[in-house]
């Protein structure tokens, strides 16, 4: 088992690297001025000069390699650089905003797993009725629905029509509602949609037919039998869904002015702010890293056989 | 170790609270509630160049000046004269303190001045004040101003607000983490500020123009306007800014929500290499300006939150603006000149623009309009970076479209940058050379003379609607939407000049 996590700890770091890599290149590979940008409209009426002294300063007139070996050479000391645009360290910033992030993505994951759960051992339960149709044709509108829209909907219903909820801000477990369910509710039809397939499969196992036999309650023939052994394909995508739910949250975090890490992002990408660009990417994919490292160990624990794989 | 009650406690509270904010009302009465439409890197007014920011430091800090339709106004200096053609001596406002209650004096403004001067500063807009060379402190309610070169619009780059006042003791108390604690003597006191989601201010009960009416002001970051609009309407929200035409007529027949509009100091500009390719021709450019309907744009196209350019390449706002002759939308004149110009069937070219829905809407507009005259354009539409690294090229062929505000409200600010020789490539993407704008420039900056400067930019006016290296397309109207609740706010040229000091809540 240790050598199996080693094992897994070791491919992450060679990703995270990987990332480093992408990271860098594409933010240095792509066109344009980043002094101009960071000047922004007060690049009218700067000087040449002036661009190139801060050019400098900020060692952009260097060779790329030189800045890479600066930037991994910092990251090793845990430090991900300042900002140019607040002028505060980007690792202070990624920490202001994380709270919020987590907040959000932990809300919308139980969103999806109180709701997806239940509904997709519903719809097992009852395959091809009306039911199942109602419900599958729910989870797939909840998968196509974009989330842009679906958040300027809620929001329009439930904090302009009905006043149950503010649309948008932090400070309360209120203003947390409307952009759970929005993030979530795809997660909530992957989830849902993912446990009837598992469900399905494992229904029409014998185990199942002898449980029933015995005289079992459905209940405990469905939720003892049944779903422990569904279990490890539900949460390995419930797991993925953990990953996904943190891009997902980019879009909505701007639609509820939620303070999140997806609007640090949004917001370096605007202003070409590179470092923090690159430290909040890269914190990003290091929580994604994490989250499929715990997810696979965790796999490993309810398959014993994953581990020799 | 606390005991299982103990533990208890604070969840009771929790859920108290909770009760409660479930049953208060969205705002209190003597509370505004401002929308920003983007978050401020900063709020250390001196270092940024940043509207964001602008919105809330104007709450906090103020400046020495500030100017309205009557001319420069008192803020932090009470009177003003120039000694000789490079000194400036203002009078300061006595009995003012900061926020800190350290008092504001000449000292004050000698700290914050050489504070943006120092270059170990990398203040973003050092430029409006580079031109100063000494602050003097003549006593404790006198400076003045030496610049390094005679410098007439100086007292108009003291209107910006990046130049506003800080307190010096704040800033060497606090560092670098002035930008997160401003100290100024602005009528709100900064009180918190949550990053990405809200600025509080307090009312300043010794603002020496009196305590404001409002007592809290919160200013929100929200950057997508349909969720402004919403918490417009839903009363969360009391103020927001740069209000789209679409919701702007949406809003505008909402009971208990006002509209307002109003030309700023904003243009909206279509600039051309005047060095390559066919447009060079100054007939192929008479051409483009003859086969654009500008004033279609301005009232169609932005659905009134625009007027027609008929003052040049800045509003009639603007110190200087002066009435020129305008080109007529008249495409047959158009392909009489690309005829004469040697392009019968006109030319392939391309125009740059950056990523802005309003640019967006422009550019197609164009494209449209120069094909009927059998110019083909290819729209480029970038971000930011790129359309700046491009347009910069000398010898990229082809039109750009750009934004400009003239901050100072002094045509010196957008016609020296935009014209002078010495501004390419930096800011005269024109590439525009013209021995005769430059000097009428330069001497409008060296002579204080308010007759001769306007002479001088009313010809450079002439001269530069006759060369046309860039042509105003429209003024953009700068558009806000408020709560009716909320009254007295004064909102001059831009939202980030917003003022609440003299406000009042129904």
């Amino acid at each position: 088992m240790a050598r199996y996590v080693l094992q897994r700890l070791l491919s992450a770091v060679v990703v995270l690297w990987g990332v480093t890599v992408l990271v860098f290149s594409m933010v240095h590979a792509t066109p344009g001025d980043p002094v101009r940008v960071l000047l922004g409209d007060s690049a009218r009426g700067a000087t040449a000069e002036d661009l190139a002294r801060l050019r400098s300063e900020l060692g952009l007139d260097q060779p790329l390699l030189v800045q890479y070996k600066n930037f991994l050479a910092g990251l090793l000391q845990g430090d991900l650089g300042k900002s140019w645009r607040t002028n505060r360290p980007v690792a202070a910033e990624i920490a202001e905003r994380l709270p919020y992030t987590l907040q959000l993505t932990v809300a919308a994951l139980l969103v999806a797993v109180l709701i997806g759960l239940p509904a997709g051992v519903l719809a097992a339960t009852r395959p091809y009725s009306s039911v199942d149709y109602a419900l599958t044709g729910l989870a797939l509108v909840g998968v196509s629905m974009p989330v842009f829209w679906l958040g300027l909907l809620l929001m329009m219903v439930f904090a302009l029509t009905l006043g149950w909820f503010p649309a948008s801000g932090s400070g309360t477990w209120r203003h947390l509602v409307l952009p759970a369910l929005t993030v979530g509710a795809a997660s909530t039809a992957f989830i849902a949609r993912m446990t009837r397939a598992a469900m399905l499969e494992v229904l029409t196992e014998d185990y199942v037919r002898t449980a029933r036999a015995k005289g079992l309650s459905e209940w405990a023939v469905v939720g003892k039998h049944a779903l422990r052994n569904a279990a490890a394909p539900i949460l390995t995508a419930i797991g993925l869904q953990f990953g996904g739910l943190m891009g997902g949250a980019v879009l909505t975090e701007t639609v509820f002015a939620w303070p999140g890490l997806g609007r640090l992002v949004v917001n370096a990408i605007l202003t070409r702010d590179l470092y923090m660009l690159q430290g909040s990417i890269l914190f990003t994919a290091f929580l994604f890293i994490v989250v499929n490292l715990l997810v696979d160990i965790g796999y490993s624990l309810l398959n014993p056989k994953v581990r020799f794989a | 170790m606390p005991n299982n009650a103990a533990q208890r406690i604070p969840h009771i509270f929790l859920a108290l609270l909770l009760a409660l904010a479930w049953a208060a009302p969205p705002v209190q009465a003597a509370t505004v509630v401002v929308a920003n439409p983007g978050e401020p890197p900063t709020l250390d007014a001196n270092m940024t160049f940043n509207g964001f920011s602008f919105l809330v430091t104007n709450q906090i800090l103020e400046t020495l000046v500030y100017k309205d339709e009557a001319g420069f106004q008192p803020r932090l200096a009470t009177a003003w004269e120039a000694v000789d053609e490079r000194t400036w001596r203002l009078k300061l406002r006595e009995g003012v303190t900061f926020h800190d209650g350290t008092p504001f004096d000449a000292h004050a403004v000698k700290f914050t001045i050489e504070r943006i001067l120092d270059p170990a500063n990398r203040a973003q807009g050092r430029f409006v004040v580079s031109m100063i060379e000494e602050v003097r402190v003549i006593d404790a309610h006198t400076v003045e101003l030496v610049t390094s070169s005679p410098f007439a619009p100086l007292l108009a780059h003291l209107t910006h607000p990046m130049t506003a006042i800080v307190s010096p003791a704040a800033v060497e108390r606090l560092g670098e983490d002035f930008g997160r604690h401003p100290v100024g003597t602005g009528p709100f006191v900064f009180e918190s500020w949550q990053a990405g989601d809200q600025v509080i201010l307090r009312r300043n009960e010794h603002y020496w123009g009196g305590a404001p009416a409002i007592e809290t002001v919160i200013i929100r970051t929200i950057p997508e306007p349909a969720t402004q609009v919403v918490e417009l309407r839903s009363g969360a929200v009391d103020f927001i800014f740069n209000v789209s035409p679409d919701h702007m007529n949406d809003l505008s027949s909402r009971p208990g929500i006002a509209v307002r509009k109003e030309l700023g100091w904003g243009s909206t500009l279509l600039g051309f290499n005047v060095t390559q390719g066919p447009l060079a021709d100054v007939r192929v450019r008479r051409a483009i300006a003859h086969a654009l309907n500008t004033d279609a744009m301005a009232t169609q196209l932005r659905q009134g939150l625009a007027v027609p350019a008929t003052t040049g390449l800045v509003p009639e706002t603007v110190w200087g603006a002066a009435e020129v002759g305008r080109y007529p939308y008249d495409p047959a004149e158009a392909r009489r000149l690309l005829a004469e110009a040697g392009y019968p069937n006109g030319f392939r070219t391309s125009l740059l623009a950056f990523e802005s829905p309003e640019l967006r809407q422009i550019a197609e507009a164009i494209q449209f309009l120069l094909g009927e005259v059998g110019i083909e354009v290819e729209v480029q539409i970038l971000e930011y970076g790129a359309y700046s690294a491009l347009v910069t090229e000398p010898d990229r062929e082809g039109m750009f479209l750009t934004t400009w505000g003239t901050v100072t409200l002094d045509s010196d600010y957008t016609l020296y940058a935009l014209l002078h020789s010495s501004q390419i490539p930096d800011n005269n993407f024109s590439f525009y050379r013209n021995e005769e704008v430059d000097r009428l420039l330069d001497e409008a900056r060296r002579n204080a003379d308010e007759a001769f400067r306007l002479e001088a930019y009313r010809r450079v006016a002439e001269i530069v609607q006759e060369e046309l290296p860039i042509m105003a397309l429209y003024y953009p109207l700068f558009s806000y939407a408020k709560n009716a609740r909320v009254e007295g706010e004064v909102i001059n040229y831009s939202w980030i000049n917003l003022n609440l000091a003299d406000a009042v809540v129904k």
